[in-house]
């Protein structure tokens, strides 16, 4: 039982980074219409920017803090180069060109850091466990995420529900002409939802590179899942992008878990060992695709 | 009494509080010319969206030709013999004007599951798109793209393509929008000349085409038909000139 | 075919298939065996290109993840292979059908969508494919598989490289043939038709979903005669043959080239590959050991055709005529 928990804790804290990663796709995508593939990479660069920071000032917290408005302004610099460039194309020329970034933002990554993977060390004061329950000890970093996630889940909520950029983020994401016809200065709208968006993939990028590495790429088979996520939730809907990142959390975490035991009563150990993970990719993907069937835009996505 | 071709029975349409279509009972008769005005905002296009199938009516029903087509999708209402033309002109940009007129046709002559064909020497579909678009006197830009015509030019285009399929039911959402005066009354006459033969479901806010061409008007207000009958008695309908004809200098 | 050998575009491109159809002849009078290596997967690449364009370029579905088709065609034959099925001639039709059968499925679930979830769609089934291959022990999981080439005893013997360059060639002609029907039949023109504007098509009374699905079909089964001819040419099948990186070479191929045209995707297809082998030296000209990070010179390119040159190699020839 109390490994369960412990799952499906994990399943919580997997879908609260994921939910960060969605959540800024979902925004871009609703609300300016644009296919980004290179989310990503900004994932990526919160965590290689995070790692250098890191490793400057010796302190995790300080270096993660930092790494925030650093990726912040990298999301508003591609923005301006770039992206503000593809709103008005179709989504084949957004493809093309995000594709082209993907690309640059790996070969630049190995450049300046090199082929090999680094990794970011779990700070000490989170090197420990807490007592979810009396006697359920639980990784105290992990913990950490949760609280985080959940904190900028909630955050974020208020943003959207409470003020005006939310208001205009509401507004946008259900008519795009709309807005523009409030007088809102929508260049700079878009310019901010770009930004936000890149410091939650940082964030999410720096949070999760202690519990793996951090490495070239690691970001674009991620991205895939928040697409998995965001079609689950439906284009713009951050509470969508919400239910359905906790949703994949627990497939992925719990099917993981539990997978190779299942799969073990009737296949090889090293095979329903490798099995398991791939199976448990594709249990998402049934899940979309069954989502799909019922709700073509998704749960909570516009009905068009 | 002449069974009518299409018919709604009481469509009901909301978005959100807004209802759009409220209870709606129009019908067409056969080789009728029937004119659906009203005020900007009436519901006039989310009614044609509805009866096209569109947009799904929240309830009512829908008969064409007979069948009940509430749940049909829009190609097989087409199919039918239910063809429209758009408000916004919406023609194949790239395509040139006979091509456009090609593609109409061959959507009711089948076979387009042909691969190795070449589609454009076939005279089964080149030869009644040629004569279709002299019917609306574009015979001599049949080889122009048809993002090179005029704004006028391409709503005969429009025209030219909802008749290919020689429909039972014309549903012609504003013709005459945006064209000068001598093209609007030369659609005028073209559309005279389908009375009795190709019922006509016409939207329209030039007044002086729909009394020209009307056999029966039906007036929209806030979703809502008010009146309907023969030009004579609406021009005359105390309810109808306060609601709409009213406002302007009739 | 070829619209005609006085203009620019004829001309070049007459030249180009000629070169082509006796490039293992020049190879092996400039002793450049490499390049009959590099030429065949030109050619094979090519064919995936030109079924990426069925449905890209003169349908407009921006499909991300087209190389799982190179992945099922070559899977099947790797795994037929792997359990003693050596028999081209059962081998080749499995690897197309089984091409063909999943393009059906994606394509029904996919088609109905549209913009955005579209292209998310297509590339998350396609990683799916791709996560099950890496997972299957047997067939090498991430790191592969050598297999042993199709036999087609007593008609060609796949081993050798220039017979083996011929086959793909013709593959490559029937291809082009095929496409250049397409493209003015009825099929094609209502595939076409959508591309410019569905709704319209939907209007005249077209099952617009029908059709797209026929050619997501088609265009997937000449995708796994890519995947097939892929596997043989390097005797080597892995996961990485679909991975998503390739189905975003096979979409800037297919813009590269000139999407909708015929010959198009053959050009993006040459193109790229020069790119590929000349990036590299060329950095290396400016500063050594740049050469190894041509991907940063590279992405922004793309950028840059995507905002600019969308029209392609193709528009280079100047406007068409007809």
């Amino acid at each position: 039982m109390d490994y369960l928990l412990l799952q499906v804790l994990n399943g919580v804290q997997l879908g609260l980074l994921m939910f960060l990663l969605a959540a800024g796709l979902t925004l871009t995508f609703g609300i300016m219409d644009l296919v980004n593939l290179a989310h990503g990479s900004l994932y990526m660069m919160g965590a290689y920017i995070a790692w250098t920071l890191i490793g400057w000032t010796d302190s995790f917290m300080l270096g993660a803090l930092l790494a925030l408005p650093a990726t912040f302004l990298l999301g508003v610099a591609v923005e301006a180069l770039v992206m503000r460039r593809l709103y008005a194309r179709d989504h084949l020329d957004q493809v093309l060109a995000t594709f082209g970034l993907i690309l640059f933002f790996n070969e630049l990554v190995r450049a300046v850091w090199g082929p090999a993977g680094k990794s970011i060390a779990v700070p000490g004061f989170l090197a420990r466990t807490v007592e979810i329950l009396p006697g359920v000890p639980y990784p105290a970093y992990r913990f950490a995420i949760i609280v985080a996630g959940a904190a900028v889940a909630a955050l974020l909520a208020w943003l959207v529900a409470r003020t005006r950029l939310g208001m205009l983020i509401r507004a946008g994401a259900s008519n795009r002409r709309m807005i523009g016809a409030l007088g809102v200065n929508i260049e700079l709208l878009f310019t901010l939802v770009f930004g936000l968006g890149a410091v939650f993939a940082g964030l999410a990028g720096l949070m999760a590179a202690p519990l793996s590495s951090v490495k070239i790429g690691m970001g674009d088979d991620i991205l895939i899942v928040a697409f998995v996520i965001i079609v689950i939730g439906g284009i713009g809907s951050i509470k969508g992008a919400f239910v359905a990142a906790m949703v994949v959390g627990q497939i992925d975490i719990v099917g993981r878990a539990f997978l190779p035991d299942f799969l073990k009563t009737f296949l090889s150990t090293s095979a329903a060992s490798s099995a398991a993970p791939a199976i448990s990719q594709v249990l998402i993907y049934i899940v979309m695709a069954g989502v799909l069937v019922w709700r073509p835009t998704g749960l909570f996505g516009q009905r068009s | 009494m002449v069974e009518p071709l299409l018919s709604t029975d009481r469509l009901i349409k909301r978005f959100g509080g807004l209802v759009a279509t409220d209870s709606v009972s129009i019908d067409v008769k056969p080789g009728e010319i029937h004119a659906l005005i009203g005020p900007n905002g009436a519901g006039k296009t989310t009614l044609v969206s509805q009866l096209t199938g569109n947009l799904a009516p929240d309830s009512g029903a829908i008969h064409f030709a007979g069948r009940d087509v509430t749940r049909l999708p829009t190609h097989a209402r087409v199919r039918l013999g239910l063809a429209r033309s758009f408000q916004i002109t919406s023609v194949l940009r790239e395509f040139t004007a006979l091509d456009n007129v090609a593609l109409a046709v061959q959507a009711h002559a089948g076979h387009s599951f042909r691969f190795l064909a070449d589609a454009r020497r076939d005279e089964r579909l080149r030869g009644p798109a040629r004569q279709g678009l002299a019917d609306v006197g574009l015979a001599n830009r049949a080889d122009t793209p048809a993002a090179a015509l005029s704004h006028g030019e391409q709503r005969q285009l429009e025209i030219a393509m909802a008749l290919a399929g020689d429909p039972r039911l014309l549903l012609l959402d504003e013709p005459m929008a945006g064209m000068g005066v001598e093209e609007s009354q030369r659609l005028i006459g073209f559309l005279r000349g389908f009375k009795g033969r190709r019922a006509m479901l016409l939207i329209e806010h030039d007044m002086d085409a729909v009394f020209q061409l009307a056999d029966r008007i039906t007036v929209l207000v806030y979703g809502r038909a008010i009146a309907s009958g023969p030009p004579g008695e609406i021009r005359a309908n105390p309810e109808v000139r306060q609601a709409y004809l009213g406002e302007e200098t009739a | 075919m070829i619209a005609s050998l006085r203009t620019p575009r004829g001309l070049a491109t007459a030249l180009l298939l000629l070169v082509l159809a006796v490039l293992p002849l020049l190879t092996q009078a400039f002793d450049q065996r490499y390049l009959l290596s590099i030429g065949t997967r030109i050619v094979i690449w090519s064919i995936a290109a030109i079924s990426l364009n069925m449905i890209l370029g003169y349908g407009g579905l921006v499909s991300f993840g087209h190389a799982v088709f190179f992945g099922i065609g070559g899977y099947a034959v790797g795994i037929l292979s792997h359990h003693g099925v050596q028999s081209g001639s059962v081998q080749w039709p499995v690897g197309i059908v089984a091409a063909a059968l999943w393009a059906a499925l994606i394509g029904a679930l996919s088609l109905r969508t549209r913009g955005l979830y579209f292209i998310m769609i297509t590339l998350a089934f396609a990683q799916l494919v791709y996560y099950v291959s890496a997972g299957l022990e047997a067939y090498g999981a991430d790191d592969g598989l050598n297999i042993s080439r199709s036999r087609f005893p007593g008609l060609i013997d796949l081993r050798d490289k220039a017979s083996f360059y011929w086959l793909c060639f013709a593959l490559l002609g029937g291809t082009l043939w095929f496409c250049s029907r397409f493209a003015i039949s009825r099929f094609g023109l209502v595939i076409r038709g959508a591309k410019s504007n569905d709704l319209r098509m939907t209007a005249l009374g077209f099952p617009v979903f029908r059709y797209r699905l026929a050619a997501f079909t088609l265009s997937g089964a000449f995708g796994g005669l890519a995947g097939i001819l892929l596997a043989n040419e390097g005797a080597y099948i892995s996961p990485a043959m679909m991975s998503w990186v390739k189905s975003g070479d096979l979409i800037v191929i297919v813009v590269l080239g000139g999407m909708g045209t015929l010959f198009g995707p053959l050009y993006g297809t040459i193109a790229f590959f020069v790119l590929e082998e000349s990036l590299p030296p060329l950095l290396d000209l400016g500063r050594k050991g740049w050469g190894e990070y041509w991907q940063i010179v590279f992405g922004p390119m793309l950028v840059l055709i995507a905002l600019y040159a969308k029209g392609g190699i193709d528009s280079l020839f100047g406007r068409r005529h007809g």
